[in-house]
């Protein structure tokens, strides 16, 4: 008996925690160039983060794992645009593709102060069928998700594709691919269960509580906090930075015809390297699902009214013509998203004439060096007009 | 040290002591399970390794 009541004590201590928990994490206040540039899974998956730590200039830069290859360098866009009237929240890490970026920029696109987007786009999207049920549902985001479906602006073709193709991605997670339709009763169709709507509202509370703290603690760790933005950064030189990134480029590349960094060819030369030559003789880049998903993201951005500008990112060049992928064929994939573009109505940032600019990449697909320069520049005339507009 | 054993066995005799020590280890198992569910990888998505090539 005496047990029980001090197990009732401890809950009801416990209770209380977790309610002052709960109410003093009310707002993820992280406003500032570190947050902006963080490559983190809890920051991609709720999007509340996102939108709470925009400024009035900011403008939302959607990619993948260039993101996190290049913060190093003093070449990655959090360094090279800081202090610019714009500030440029990155969103995306490996694997995080054109459906995952619809569902997000749906989730948040009306909280957007700037109706502008960008969206960088990797060849490596676009082979056979796009991407796998696998990989997307270890970046899919529920509360994103629950966003999406609670967008009224959203139209119903555009919202009816996300729920198809999320259904049929999600096969790789029962479990999570059954919430999902729950949520699609509650949200949507509004024909849930008072049950189902009690126990949904319960677990997005608790979602909610468990992605902020996750998220805090991240950013305590990462040293991720509220910052003042520098200001009054002139125009960068673009041409004393090109010279630069060939300077650096010619150290850390001097090993192999790829135009990969020197650490990394060592790593791979004798396993993968080797066991690539004419590995993708075959490959279909053209039919791919992930055109399907990307003309999706430039809906959302239609039905949004939101001004997207497009990277085309190249295929490294040397390297895909070791994997025996033609130039031919790699210029048919450059030409169908020029069309998408042209079709769309999206301004393009086309780099695909840089296949063979020496250091360009640092490695078989990531841009490094003279191409975040490009890219840089790039983005920076994209959001400089966008300010002045 | 022998008498700050003493004034612990003494502490221990206490019905009230003893009480709150449950309510305690109690509070702090709660705690630990809650922290868990906050920061633990709950997901049910099959496990992906990032492929470089």
């Amino acid at each position: 008996m005496k047990k029980c009541k001090a197990l009732g004590l401890a809950f009801l201590l416990f209770s209380f925690t977790v309610l002052v928990i709960h109410l003093g994490i009310t707002k993820l206040d992280f406003t500032g160039p570190s947050f902006d540039a963080w490559v983190n899974d809890d920051k991609l998956l709720y999007s509340r983060a996102i939108t709470e730590n925009l400024t009035a200039t900011s403008i939302p830069v959607f990619g993948s794992s260039e993101f996190r290859h290049g913060r190093s360098t003093p070449y990655h866009p959090a360094k090279v645009l800081s202090g610019q009237p714009f500030r440029l929240m990155l969103i995306g890490a490996g694997y995080y593709q054109s459906l995952y970026h619809a569902t997000a920029l749906a989730a948040m696109g009306d909280e957007l102060p700037q109706k502008q987007a960008v969206f960088i786009l990797s060849p490596q999207w676009f082979r056979g069928k796009g991407v796998s049920s696998q990989v997307y549902t270890s970046r899919f985001s529920e509360y994103n998700y629950i966003q999406m479906l609670q967008n009224p602006h959203l139209s119903e073709d555009t919202k009816n594709y996300i729920l198809e193709r999320t259904d049929k991605l999600l096969k790789a997670d029962p479990a999570m691919a059954k919430r999902v339709k729950s949520y699609q009763r509650v949200y949507l169709t509004k024909n849930a269960t008072f049950l189902e709507k009690l126990s949904c509202k319960l677990y997005l509370a608790f979602l909610e509580d468990k992605l902020m703290v996750s998220l805090s603690l991240k950013a305590l760790a990462g040293g991720v906090s509220s910052q003042e933005y520098p200001q009054g950064a002139p125009e960068p030189d673009w041409k004393t930075l090109s010279e630069k990134a060939a300077v650096d480029g010619a150290k850390a590349n001097t090993t192999n015809p790829f135009g990969m960094d020197n650490g990394f060819y060592n790593l791979y030369k004798n396993n993968y390297i080797k066991s690539k030559k004419g590995s993708a003789a075959k490959a279909d880049y053209l039919s791919s699902q992930e055109y399907g998903d990307m003309i999706c993201f430039l809906k959302v951005c239609r039905d949004l009214q939101i001004r997207p500008l497009l990277v085309s990112l190249p295929f490294n060049g040397p390297w895909y013509d070791y994997m025996g992928l033609s130039s031919d064929k790699r210029q048919e994939y450059y030409e169908k998203i020029q069309a998408v573009a042209r079709d769309y109505g999206a301004e393009l940032l086309d780099l695909s004439s840089y296949e063979y600019t020496p250091y360009f990449f640092e490695d078989n697909t990531h841009i490094a060096r003279e191409g975040w320069v490009k890219l840089n520049e790039g983005l920076y005339q994209f959001a400089s007009q966008a300010l002045a507009e | 040290m022998k008498g700050f054993i003493n004034s612990l066995h003494r502490l221990w005799q206490s019905e009230r002591f003893r009480f709150f020590a449950q309510v305690a280890f109690f509070y702090l198992l709660l705690l630990v399970f809650y922290g868990y569910l906050m920061l633990a990888n709950l997901s049910s998505a099959p496990q992906f390794v990032y492929a470089q090539f």
